[in-house]
Formats: C-alpha cells, sequence, structure tokens
C-alpha cells in the first residue's frame, strides 16, 4: 500500500491512470446563488436578483451520490457564497462520507470557529480565498463590504492558527490594480508560493457584459506579473521549457475548445445544469429533468468533440500557448467561440515576446 | 467480526483501488493506493470473524497459490492491518 501525498497530487494521479477514460474525475458544484458580497467584476447574475430557484439539498446530495458513482474523486464547492448555505455542514460531511476529495472555494469572510472545528474533524483537500484587495477600502470598491477585509483577515488568521489547508489567490482588476504587490507580499507571509493571480474577467452568465470594465490591460497585467520577483522566476523557468512552443494534440486535431473541457470534469450548476467548464454556460444540460449520462453525453459531442471550422485562427496561432486561450470565454463575450477576446491575444503576444527574449538571451549567453 | 475502520471510504475507480481518509485519525491523513491483494481483504473484511477467516477468503481468490507459503504471509499482512487499526476487529 502506499499514500499519496503533496501538490498535485490528483492531477497526476488521475493522469497517470485515468488518461485515455472520459469521466467526471473531478467536479464543481455551484450550491446556492446567494452571496453576502456584490462585487462588481463578479460573472455570477443570480447574486444580483432575487428570483432564483436552486437545488434542494436531496437533490445535491443526489448528484453527489451520481457523481461517485461515475467515479468523482475531487469535488469543489462554490456559490454564490457556498458557506451560506443553510445545510452547508451536512452536504460538506455528506460528500465526505462518500469519499470525495471536497475543497471549498469562498469568500472567506463567513469562515467561523464551527468551519473550523468542521474541517478539523473532516478535512478538506483545500480552503481556496479569493482574496480582493489589501485594504478597506478596496474591499468596500469590489465587493460593497468594508468589514469584509477585516473579516477575511480573521479568517485567515483561524485557518493558520488551526493548521488547516488554504489557499489564497487573486483576481487582478483595476479596482485593485494598487494592492497587487502588497497582496503578494502577504499571500507569500502565509508560506504559500506561485499563487494564483488570475485576471480572467468575465461577462456574467446571463449575457452581461458589465463586468468587463474591471479588466485591465494586458500590458498592466505582465507589469504586474514582471515586477513580482516569484512570479517572474516562475514565467522564466517556463520559457526554457521546449514544449511551449509545440502545438497541443487537441490544437493540433482541430477541436473548437482545445483545453478539453468536459473530458474529465463537470460543472454543475445552483439550478441543477451540468456544464463542461464553469466559463461553458452555453450549451449546457439540463439535469434535473434529465439524466447524467445522457447529459455527458451531450457535453461530450458539444465540447470534447466538437470540431472548428477552418477559419478558427486560434488552431493555427503562435500564441496559443501563452495567451489562456478560452473559447468558452470568447463565445460568453463576442457571440462566437471562433472569435478571440483581443484582451487574451494581447496578452498572449506581450507574453510570447517575453518567453521568446529570455530564451534569447539564454541561447546569447551560451 | 472485522469490519473496515469507518474513518475510511474503500472506492473503486475504474479498476484503481483507493482508501480515502474521510475524519482525522491517527493512522493517515493522505489517500491509500491497494495493491490487488490489498484491494481483496478490504473488499472481503466484512464476511469474516478474524484474521484467519480472512486470510483465506482472500487465498480463495488466488488459483495457483502455495498455501503453505502464502497463507501465513497473508495472515501476518492482516494481523497488521488489524493491529494499525485499519481493520476493526469486534
Amino acid at each position: 500500500m502506499e499514500c499519496l501525498s503533496g501538490e498535485q497530487k490528483w492531477s497526476q494521479f488521475i493522469e497517470q491512470h485515468f488518461a485515455d477514460i472520459r469521466a467526471p474525475f473531478t467536479a464543481g458544484m455551484e450550491l446556492l446563488p446567494d452571496c453576502n458580497f456584490k462585487c462588481i467584476h463578479c460573472y455570477a447574475a443570480s447574486d444580483r436578483c432575487n428570483t432564483i430557484s436552486s437545488m434542494t439539498t436531496e437533490q445535491i446530495y443526489k448528484i453527489v451520490d451520481i457523481l461517485v458513482e461515475h467515479g468523482c474523486l475531487e469535488l469543489y464547492f462554490t456559490g454564490g457564497e457556498c458557506l451560506l448555505h443553510k445545510d452547508f455542514f451536512e452536504i460538506y460531511i455528506y460528500a465526505k462520507k462518500k469519499g470525495i476529495l471536497v475543497s471549498v472555494l469562498t469568500n472567506g469572510s463567513l469562515i467561523n470557529q464551527k468551519h473550523i472545528e468542521l474541517w478539523l474533524e473532516y478535512p478538506p483537500e483545500l480552503i481556496s480565498i479569493s482574496l480582493y484587495g489589501a485594504s478597506k477600502d478596496t474591499y468596500e470598491k469590489i465587493t460593497g463590504c468594508r468589514e469584509g477585509y477585516r473579516q477575511v483577515m480573521d479568517a485567515i488568521s483561524l485557518l493558520q492558527k488551526n493548521n488547516i489547508h488554504f489557499e489564497l489567490k487573486i483576481i487582478g482588476m483595476r479596482q485593485n490594480y494598487e494592492d497587487i504587490p502588497e497582496m503578494r507580499n502577504f499571500i507569500r507571509g502565509c508560506g504559500q508560493v506561485n499563487s494564483i493571480l488570475a485576471w480572467d474577467i468575465r461577462p456574467m452568465n446571463n449575457g452581461d457584459c458589465e463586468p468587463i470594465i474591471c479588466r485591465v490591460t494586458p500590458a498592466q497585467s505582465m507589469k504586474i506579473e514582471l515586477q513580482d520577483p516569484e512570479r517572474r522566476a516562475f514565467l522564466e523557468h517556463l520559457a526554457f521549457d521546449e514544449k511551449r512552443i509545440a502545438k497541443t494534440e487537441r490544437q493540433k486535431g482541430g477541436y473548437l475548445y482545445p483545453c478539453a473541457a468536459g473530458y474529465q470534469f463537470v460543472f454543475i450548476t445552483y439550478d441543477g445544469h451540468m456544464q463542461s467548464y464553469v466559463k461553458a454556460v452555453d450549451p449546457r444540460y439540463d439535469l434535473l429533468h434529465g439524466d447524467f449520462d445522457e447529459g455527458w453525453k451531450y457535453l461530450g459531442e458539444e465540447y470534447v468533440n466538437r470540431k472548428a471550422s477552418t477559419n478558427f485562427k486560434c488552431l493555427t496561432c503562435d500564441k496559443f500557448r501563452y495567451c489562456g486561450q478560452c473559447s468558452a470565454a470568447f463565445k460568453s463575450e463576442t457571440g462566437d467561440p471562433e472569435t478571440p477576446v483581443p484582451f487574451y491575444c494581447e496578452r498572449g503576444e506581450l507574453m510570447k515576446k517575453f518567453m521568446e527574449n529570455i530564451s534569447n538571451l539564454r541561447i546569447s549567453q551560451q | 467480526m472485522l469490519f473496515l475502520n469507518n474513518d475510511f471510504v474503500y472506492r473503486e475507480i475504474h479498476g484503481v483501488h483507493l482508501l480515502i481518509p474521510v475524519k482525522k485519525n491517527a493512522i493517515s491523513d493522505e489517500t491509500i493506493f491497494l495493491n490487488e491483494t490489498a484491494a481483496l481483504i478490504f473488499q472481503l473484511c466484512s464476511y469474516a470473524k478474524n484474521g484467519h477467516m480472512l486470510a483465506l477468503l482472500v487465498f480463495e481468490k488466488f488459483t495457483d497459490a502455495d498455501k503453505e507459503e502464502v497463507l501465513p504471509e497473508l495472515e501476518d499482512y492482516i494481523q497488521n492491518l488489524i493491529s494499525e487499526e485499519l481493520i476493526i476487529e469486534r
């Protein structure tokens, strides 16, 4: 018998044992649409209106059972704010007792001693907290909640004090741009290296493009990343990896979704829809009025096996490995999965230039 | 009676056998990856009254094994699992 441990263990494990099997080994599930924050950049339209119906707890249990039957190993709960769910504790324990590795994606503000006791008894795979700023002012600007900053800092102290596995990640945007170096330092101070710094602000899942105004420019995003010693070292390391310039198999295969969305992941929305990816809101499958196997097959046809037209520029683009290409994000912003969003292309161009410069510099030094 | 420590869940996923910790426990916080023999032990443990009986049940699944050689090894191994409290004897 041998134990699996260390970072990245499950993705490596799944790749090692199940590379050729299409099954939902990992899944995400929105427990509810509601959130105590009202973030200006958030894609979830649901927390801005009050006429939303969401899954019952019994329906959530049933879907957890279905996921287990289909081989799900890792499941994360999200929302809205999943800690707001009236039955969060019961749902969390239910999934744990099924032998699933459970993570919790949260804004962190509601974490209290009861959650700590729960996670000490039933350890989570990961508590993943989105950090929105380095001050009360920034938090208020983004989340509409002035107390949010203090609440999140208190939660982080609690998690640290109790040695509960957590990560802090940053969504960079215009409203917290100036705070990012300080936020990165704070995260490093928490002992976390190479934490997630993402820039992918996208339209709401009802098509409203209001969040896009929060997006920084590609040059701003690169500037921040290259000023951060840890991030810069990571990118320089990538620059020496020769695989970075090779086309991926799915790119070579002419697929519309080169990332293989829906191959080994499924996302369940608060109202019981199956999606191949968080961002892939259209098409999707209504699980509450259908059958998981049928939905899985449908997503396979629509995402995994769907070929692009010959006009799809991303398949031949030399910036593909650098831009964070996402056909689902393109569809939600441009209405067409084959029409790239300029932000991605411009950032890809800047990243490509940086990598090439680093690589050329090394060659000239040799 | 033998049974799997209820701090763990046994799962078989596409031919891979795992013991997944549910609660904080003194044995392992990490998922345990089982080989075929260990998997058989955990699959069959609830059908046995003691370690010897479990070893016999597992041995029956091996068609070409030497009983005198394999059975004592199986019993030792199962006894270790009982000592470590991965399998509970009651």
